[in-house]
């Protein structure tokens, strides 16, 4: 049994994250895999509320000298939303408790977004803290737009300016031009760092 | 004579049933992916024909079939719960 659940989490791990839909429409359930340069991520979530979800990160973090990996069922909070007719912003908290088989561990995490039909920014600042001492920090920044505005049923195509900060994987910031892509219920985004790292992420909704 | 009355009141109820055309202009309707819920959760109504959101013109058109009915309080309730805000409603027979 515990061969199968680490053998799904390690499939489940290729592709993961979860950033910028922590909580979608009232009644929905998402995922979010990605993965990056020593971390990847898998969030499942369904929005209770409009403003409200539940959901669950299997995390896997390289630190370099080994894999620590964490469950983390979570609480994610959409405190404020503003729409305009052309806008929206949003903030969002979150907050998880779990760990893995050395320790129990909580996650807090903040992000800051905005966009309209053409212009997107959004920031991330996340933090995972053990009883082990395995903490993780995790900034991000993206701004991006859309090179061609698309209706409701259309292909929609994004080019993202990210950059990522990890202090204690990494004393430097990645910085990694991304395309989105996103189809009706389906988001999918790729790129590769300066340094040739690859990442990928997707969204899910349904 | 009473016969008479009755087809014509059949016949005019039939003819006056026509389907509704909604438009809903929303507020926050900027991508797609993330008002697939608006869309979902307005085609699910009984009586919905069609849902058609519209990110050009902010307007989320919903055309209800003869029978349908759908009130101003339940569009509020089905676009605050998407996540958006309601601008204006405007309503007209086809």
């Amino acid at each position: 049994m515990k061969k199968l659940f680490y053998y799904l989490l390690f499939v489940l791990s290729i592709n993961n994250h979860a950033w910028s839909h922590p909580v979608s429409s009232k009644g929905l359930y998402g995922i979010m895999p990605s993965y990056m340069d020593q971390r990847s991520e898998l969030e499942l979530n369904f929005s209770f509320e409009n403003n409200k979800a539940f959901g669950v990160s299997f995390v896997s973090i390289d630190d370099g000298e080994s894999y620590k990996e964490f469950i983390l069922p979570r609480f994610n909070y959409r405190i404020l939303r503003i729409n305009e007719i052309d806008s929206q912003f949003n903030i969002y908290l979150s907050a998880g408790l779990g760990g893995n088989n050395e320790s129990v561990a909580g996650l807090g995490s903040f992000q800051v977004d905005y966009e309209t039909r053409r212009i997107y920014t959004l920031a991330l600042a996340e933090r995972i803290e053990s009883e082990a001492d395995n903490d993780f920090t995790w900034f991000r920044y993206r701004i991006g737009v859309a090179p061609y505005l698309s209706n409701f049923e259309g292909f929609h195509t994004w080019i993202i300016a990210q950059v990522d900060y990890m202090p204690e994987l990494k004393d430097e910031i990645t910085f990694t031009p991304m395309l989105r892509f996103f189809y009706l219920n389906y988001l999918l985004e790729t790129g590769v760092s300066t340094r040739g790292e690859f990442s990928i992420n997707g969204i899910f909704h349904f | 004579m009473k016969k008479i009355l009755f087809l014509m009141a059949l016949f005019f109820n039939n003819t006056m049933a026509c389907a509704e055309d909604i438009k809903i202009t929303v507020s926050g309707m900027v991508c797609s992916f993330c008002a697939q819920g608006i869309k979902k959760n307005l085609s699910t109504i009984y009586g919905v024909e069609k849902v058609e959101p519209d990110l050009n013109s902010k307007i989320v058109y919903v055309k209800l079939n003869k029978n349908g009915q759908l009130s101003d309080q339940q569009i509020q309730k089905i676009i605050n719960d998407a996540g958006y805000g309601i601008v204006s409603i405007t309503r007209g027979d086809k």
